[in-house]
């Protein structure tokens, strides 16, 4: 799926010349509810209390998808210098937000082991994160 | 379910995380910009075809 989508939107048409309206909207929209669900992810790992629940389905491999797609297009259009003003604030703030994803260090707890890998490692061997009595459910993607 | 293990996620330093949401929160800034424009199309519409009975919305909603 992520090579379908990079190969649509890494077309030369795209990369080169700023995106079409319509299409710019569509990534605008989806990137921030990506995002969204990101924030309500980084909350809950945040938050301590042995209590806390999260009451979405959390599809985590679509946020890094989407990240790591805008990340190769911001700089493939820097490349090209076809970046404007707002897509080159964006291509900052995406690149940074890669760099903390890379660096957050999670510790995951199961009945039988503990673990720490970056969040962005966590992100990319989960297909789906969802709430079950207060902890994590995570099915493994291998 | 089968094939499911448990896990309860924790970060290591909390404060890396205010970082991302801060980050995030600014991306969102910025998204927001780019679609706001597009917000004035609705009301356009409506003032070119007198939709005063809001036909527009119920398509919307």
């Amino acid at each position: 799926m992520l090579e379908g989508i990079l190969n649509f939107l890494t077309q030369s048409k795209y990369v080169h010349s700023p995106y079409s309206k319509g299409l710019h909207r569509e990534i605008a929209q989806h990137s921030r509810t990506q995002i969204n669900i990101l924030i309500g992810l980084v909350e809950y790992i945040n938050d301590t209390d042995p209590r806390k629940t999260l009451y979405n389905t959390v599809y985590a491999a679509s946020i890094r998808a989407s990240i790591a797609c805008l990340c190769y297009i911001f700089n493939k259009q820097e490349e090209h210098k076809t970046l404007n003003a707002k897509q080159a604030k964006l291509a900052a703030h995406y690149n940074l937000l890669q760099q903390l994803l890379k660096q957050a260090k999670v510790i995951r707890n199961t009945p039988s082991a503990k673990s720490v890998s970056s969040l962005w490692e966590t992100l990319k061997s989960t297909i789906a994160l969802r709430n079950t009595y207060g902890n994590f459910e995570m099915n493994q993607v291998g | 379910m089968h094939g499911v293990e448990k896990v309860t996620l924790n970060f290591e330093n909390q404060y890396v995380g205010n970082e991302i949401v801060e980050v995030c929160r600014q991306i969102n800034e910025v998204l927001d910009e780019i679609l706001k424009p597009m917000k004035l199309f609705p009301a356009l519409y409506r003032w070119l075809t007198n939709d005063v009975l809001g036909s527009l919305d119920q398509v919307l909603h």
